[in-house]
């Protein structure tokens, strides 16, 4: 990514879209001293993002932010926890999952993550962030998109719009879900912003390729008969081209033709699982989870800037009865995978330029909704991030004594993104695009980067 | 016309502060002590948590909140007084801090420490005493609506010097720009392009090779003309038309889950596809969407023009939630529609003056909250389609109907107690058989459309935890100025009326919602402006380029027009010719301009890069709803029904124009989506130009291209000659005949050894993915 880069790529975006290129790309160029930079606007300490999406809602107490005092008044309800949530709920619900200390941090994790808790010095855990909205469509788009209206862009679509690609024969922004997420694709919409930023959903509940990618093969030919097939059409194209001279938009479907055409193989091979190890395979296990993560390190090896793995389909984390077993199978099938991943990136050496982002659209609450659930909570929540730029071994914030709100360092939806921008080289503040009227930008009008976490 | 909502805070404020000194102030020593109390505790708090966000010294003030100065610190902001002196319980400022407050919780980074809040508590209970006095800071009130009114859009038309005909005025104007810039316009396209540009610009279809072949032959205005007012007649007009049209008004099929509308919403689709094709005047084009059911002269099939507003996004209102969080879900729908109805009609963007008036434009706070009263009194339901009159009638069976339900009700408590039960018996049986008659009134065959009826909305709190959002359609109320945007902080109420800009006087809207007092004031207070706009938004269709750039944005940050007395002249004589919108297509197609040639100019482009002053129609790829229909015209394939239920583009017998595939606002179609068409959660004044490897990847492998080029060889003569399939394939793609070169080409692909068999629709496939039929020229 150089500054030549983002220029080139405005005079694409001019020539092809005429009157918007110039209000394209924010304030990035203008006002950065970009020649220092790369083009962004400080040093960056992450070129991709990898976000490991709970949908649903994890419940905070489970994992990173152990709370004694909530079983210690297990079945009461002290003042403190009476708090407006989605649904009716009653007393403090105990959380039966031991902590211990790990890695020379001494880092607290429980039981229910015991191979990723091996990596406890590589993990920065937030334990007080907190969102608007307590129910799944806003909460979500707030996690995603900044806002509780699904009208603004998905931050994948900013980060594209202020990074760009790096891999021009794959998608910028990969979103992996074995199934659908609620609200799906306005989660990751490119809203106004050019929709080449657009987020490319791949549903992996199939693994081989050319199901997990619309159009990516056909059946009518093979490879060979298709070559044959471009070979002609480049001749009439370039015959149409020579009549009219030049026009940048007849070059650009001509090259991105043949772009498609090694697409078709080298898109199946980064979505392709099955060309790794059966050792390295074994490490991640088996499951969609598994295999989601394992397909967001090979895409992000391949220079894809922003891989989302949504857990499962529709809803899988929203234990609103029969909390304490139900999260067990879930815990059990995201440890060996996350923990794959960490040391996959590490030993590629890829883990001090990636960033990996844990969490849910909002936390639990504390409390039992029909006796045995827990209900939406956006007054507290963890979040987990390790790789470049993060403090490792690190509990930063703190919720009550019950995990319920946050009130110490409490971190909004919207400071969590800009402290994502800010680890990949971009203020916030100044990733802006001009639309009806007003320069929108990810964070809205808050966001404040949480120095104290980085490294 | 100034709004100066911090005064009344301000005075209030003073009121409250006066009270409290009274009641305080005799218990209080003021002194060198309390100064000191100040500096030790209380400073360092304010500067290591405070002065981050509320203070005009560092040069942020954060909800309007300046705590530099005493005065400042109890007055408070946006959420109103922040101190009562004396009283710390009472204070907002002190529930924010403690957090124990609703919403608010001060500061955002954490909780401060007991001991500095038992320190904040004795000095509010001491009588907040610092030393910094009043010297209170007035944020100064930018809008400047008389600078403003001059700015060229807001202005009356200036149509002075338009003497030409109907038939020369575009070539005027645009003749004119050109010799002061240097360049000149270029001949007329050959026949060929040029009538394919005209039936792709009023159709979205390709023309018949007949059509060209005319054309070619005698190339004169009176062919060229009959050719124009063939397409502009043909119903495919309307299904052209209609689809730039839903784009402005984000339309969609399906609306939000929880509505349970088994209404059509492609009833209004098909409404606008009707009416353009009808060539019913904007005006009341504008107006029955805005009000078909109270505007008297709209017909029953008019009820489904409402679907403009009603197909407006919902947002979900959650009862658990405090009301003052559903009062913000619901300012946010209001928002969405001011934005819709600004930008669409208007090219304004008002949602900006939300929560503050318009950086830019003349549009204050108070317009915007007048404009919210409109859609705060008006809400999405579906609604049947009927005249007036029976409409009358259904509303008032429906309401007996409720009656006697109750009555029913009653007389069965009542029977079940009484010694005689025969009185009982008969009123029984009477609202029964009453019931049954008035069934038929309102269950008879009643078709319903999404759309809106008016009803003021209102939040309440049913419970401590319950929250109920009311609708009352008997009583409509204006909304109260919302500060930054904030319905927790409420400030004057303002009447509905329109924009001051426009409207100088504020009449009021007084009959129901103000829906259709709206919709009349746009076309009697800014009909200038509202002509403008829609003059610039057709014509950029037919030229992939607009007289303004910014055809949803003319205020101060949008561009100006290129050619102004142009824009104007048409927009008068627009209006003249009773908003006739074919008339605009007639005047702007039958010009030179448009005729002329896409050829590349190379002193031309030096001189004008961006083609500003038309000298060479530009060349534009077909947006998808064009390039797929394209391929099922010419394949035979194009199933031509007008309008009806919309059908998913994944069906795989889906031969239907793409106007009718399936629009979902949660989940826009993978194909359109990647094709650049708009997502339906909003206003979108033009499609982007977007060119990705993802297109070209649906482009060779889609088995929807592959079934049309197989239908296209189908359809060929079954013992013709190679050169005569070749020539045959032309004049149904292109419309035109082949060189001998691409003749050659084709020959010698047809003939290699496996073929030409299998390889006719292999070729014809690459006809159909070709630049050429990919673009229009």
């Amino acid at each position: 990514m150089s500054v030549n880069n983002f220029i080139n790529r405005r005079d694409a975006i001019a020539s092809m879209g005429g009157g918007f290129g110039a209000a394209a790309l924010g304030d990035i160029l203008s006002k950065a001293n970009a020649s220092q930079y790369d083009g962004l606007h400080h040093r960056p300490k992450v070129k991709r993002v990898i976000q490991l999406f709970m949908n649903g809602g994890a419940f905070q107490g489970d994992f990173f932010d152990p709370k004694p005092t909530l079983n210690e008044f297990a079945g009461q309800r002290p003042e403190e926890v009476w708090l407006r949530t989605e649904r009716k709920t009653g007393g403090l619900l105990e959380c039966p999952f031991k902590y211990s200390r790990h890695g020379e941090s001494g880092l607290e994790v429980s039981e229910l993550l015991p191979n990723v808790s091996k990596h406890a010095d590589e993990l920065c855990i937030l334990r007080s962030v907190y969102t608007d909205n307590p129910n799944h469509g806003p909460a979500l788009l707030l996690m995603n998109n900044g806002s509780i209206t699904p009208t603004v862009p998905s931050m994948g679509s900013w980060m594209l719009y202020g990074l760009g690609s790096e891999n021009q024969n794959l998608p910028g922004y990969v979103v992996l879900c074995p199934g659908r997420p609620v609200r799906f694709s306005i989660l990751w919409s490119n809203a106004f912003l050019p929709s080449e930023y657009q987020g490319s959903y791949v549903n992996h509940s199939k693994i081989e390729p050319e199901k997990m990618i619309p159009f990516l093969r056909g059946q009518r030919q093979t490879l060979d008969e298709q070559r044959e097939d471009l070979d002609l059409l480049g001749e009439l194209n370039s015959q149409h081209l020579l009549q009219r001279g030049r026009d940048p938009r007849l070059e650009g479907r001509i090259k991105n033709l043949e772009t498609a055409f090694k697409m078709q193989t080298e898109g199946s091979e980064a979505f392709d699982v099955s060309r790794e190890s059966e050792a390295t395979r074994a490490t991640y296990g088996d499951g969609h989870f598994a295999n989601g993560c394992l397909l967001a390190r090979r895409l992000a090896e391949r220079g894809v800037r922003f891989v989302q793995v949504y857990y499962g389909n529709g809803q899988p984390w929203d234990t609103h009865s029969k909390h304490n077993s139900a999260v067990k199978p879930l815990a059990q099938s995201i440890d060996q995978p996350i923990a794959a991943l960490l040391a996959d990136l590490k030993q590629r050496g890829m883990l001090d330029d990636t960033l990996i982002v844990w969490g849910g659209e909002f936390g639990r609450t504390p409390v039992s909704e029909n006796g045995s659930g827990r209900d939406h909570n956006h007054y507290g929540l963890t979040m987990m991030l390790a790789g470049g730029g993060v403090k490792g071994g690190l509990a930063y914030g703190a919720t009550d004594d019950f995990g319920f709100r946050a009130v110490e360092n409490r971190m909004h939806v919207n400071d969590v993104h800009a402290t994502i921008l800010h680890l990949l080289g971009i203020d916030h503040e100044r990733l802006t695009y001009r639309y009806a009227g007003r320069d929108f930008r990810l964070t809205d009008v808050g966001g404040r980067v949480a120095t104290d976490i980085l490294s | 016309m100034k709004s100066h909502p911090k005064q009344s805070i301000t005075v209030k404020a003073f009121i409250v502060l006066m009270l409290g000194a009274l009641e305080w102030a005799p218990m209080q020593v003021r002194g060198e002590d309390e100064f000191s109390f100040f500096e030790s505790k209380i400073r360092p708090v304010l500067v290591g948590h405070c002065y981050e966000c509320h203070s005009v010294k560092h040069g942020i003030v954060e909800a309007n909140y300046n705590m530099d100065t005493r005065d400042g610190m109890l007055a408070g902001g946006d959420r109103g007084i922040a101190i009562i002196a004396g009283n710390a319980e009472a204070s907002l400022l002190f529930k924010a801090i403690r957090y124990t407050h609703d919403d608010l919780e001060m500061p955002p980074s954490g909780r401060l420490n007991a001991d500095t809040l038992r320190a904040i508590e004795g000095w509010i209970n001491g009588g907040a005493v610092m030393p910094e006095g009043n010297e209170t800071v007035v944020v100064a009130d930018k809008l400047d609506i008389e600078t403003a009114q001059n700015h060229w859009a807001f202005t009356d038309l200036d149509d002075r010097r338009a003497g030409k005909s109907d038939g020369e005025v575009v070539d005027y104007w645009i003749r004119k720009k050109q010799k002061s810039n240097g360049v000149r316009m270029q001949a007329e396209a050959d026949p060929g392009k040029l009538v394919r540009r005209l039936s792709m610009s009023l159709t979205g279809l390709p023309p018949q090779y007949e059509d060209v072949l005319r054309y070619e032959r005698n190339g004169t205005p009176a062919v060229y003309g009959e050719l124009l007012n063939k397409y502009l007649a043909s119903p495919q007009y309307g299904e052209r038309w209609a689809r730039h049209w839903l784009d402005l008004v984000r339309y969609t099929d399906t609306t939000a889950s929880w509505l349970k509308s088994t209404a059509g919403a492609w009833r209004y689709r098909d409404w606008v596809i009707n009416s353009l094709n009808e060539d019913v005047g904007y005006d009341r084009f504008v107006k029955l969407q805005f009000a078909a059911d109270t505007l008297d002269s709209a017909e029953a099939d008019d009820m489904a023009a409402l679907g403009m507003l009603g197909l407006s996004p919902t947002y979900w209102k959650e009862p658990r939630l405090a009301p003052v969080v559903l009062e913000t879900v619901i300012a946010e729908e209001w928002e969405e529609r001011i934005d819709m109805v600004g930008r669409t009609f208007l090219g304004m963007s008002l949602a900006c003056a939300r929560c503050h008036d318009h950086k830019f434009d003349p549009v204050s706070q108070k317009d915007y909250y007048s404009l919210a009263g409109v859609f705060a009194n008006t809400r999405v339901l579906d609604v049947p389609i009927l005249s007036a009159e029976r409409r009358r009638e259904v509303v008032a069976a429906t309401a007996e109907i409720r009656d006697l339900n109750d009555l029913i009700h009653r007389e069965t408590l009542a029977r079940s107690t009484a010694e005689d039960k025969s009185v009982h018996d008969t009123r029984l049986r009477e609202a029964e058989e009453r019931i049954e008659v008035l069934k038929k009134i309102t269950e008879a065959d009643v078709v319903k459309v999404p759309g809106v009826i008016d009803a003021s909305v209102s939040v309440i709190a049913e419970s401590d935890e319950m929250s109920k959002v009311v609708y009352e359609e008997a009583n409509m109320v204006d909304v109260a100025l919302q500060h930054r945007g904030n319905p927790g902080a409420k400030g004057e109420v303002v009447a509905r009326r329109f924009l001051m800009v426009f409207d100088e006087k504020g009449s009021e809207f007084k009959r129901g919602s103000g829906r259709l007092d709206l919709a009349e004031a746009l076309f009697k207070h800014s009909e200038f402006l509202v002509a403008r706009v829609i003059v610039n938004r057709v014509w950029g269709h037919h030229f992939g380029q607009h007289l303004v750039s910014t055809p949803s944005n003319f205020g101060l940050e949008g561009d100006l027009p290129s050619h102004p007395e142009l824009l104007d002249t048409l927009a008068r004589r627009l209006i003249e010719r009773g908003w006739s919108l074919k008339w605009l297509h007639r005047t702007i197609l039958q010009s030179n301009t448009y005729k002329q040639s896409s050829q590349f100019h190379e002193r031309y482009v030096g001189r004008d890069p961006d083609n500003r002053w038309y000298w060479s129609v530009q060349r534009r790829r077909l947006d998808i709803e064009s390039w797929r229909d394209s391929m099922l015209k010419v394949s035979g394939l194009l199933d031509d029904t007008l309008g009806g239920k919309p059908i998913s583009l994944m069906n795989p017998e889906n031969n239907r124009r793409t106007i009718y595939a399936e629009i979902r606002r949660r989940e826009l179609d993978e194909v359109l989506k990647m094709h650049g068409f708009p997502e339906a959660t909003g206003h979108n004044p033009k499609r982007e130009k977007v060119d990705t490897p993802l297109q070209q990847l649906y482009a060779l492998n889609s088995e929807f291209i592959w079934r049309c080029a197989e239908s296209l060889v189908s359809n060929l003569a079954g013992n013709a000659s190679e050169d005569a399939i070749i020539e045959e394939l032309y004049r149904v793609v292109y419309q035109r005949v082949p060189t001998e070169n691409e003749k050659h080409l084709g020959l010698r692909f047809l003939h290699q050894k496996d073929g030409p068999e299998g390889r006719l629709v292999r070729y014809a496939h690459a006809l159909l993915i070709s630049n050429e039929f990919a673009f229009v020229e």
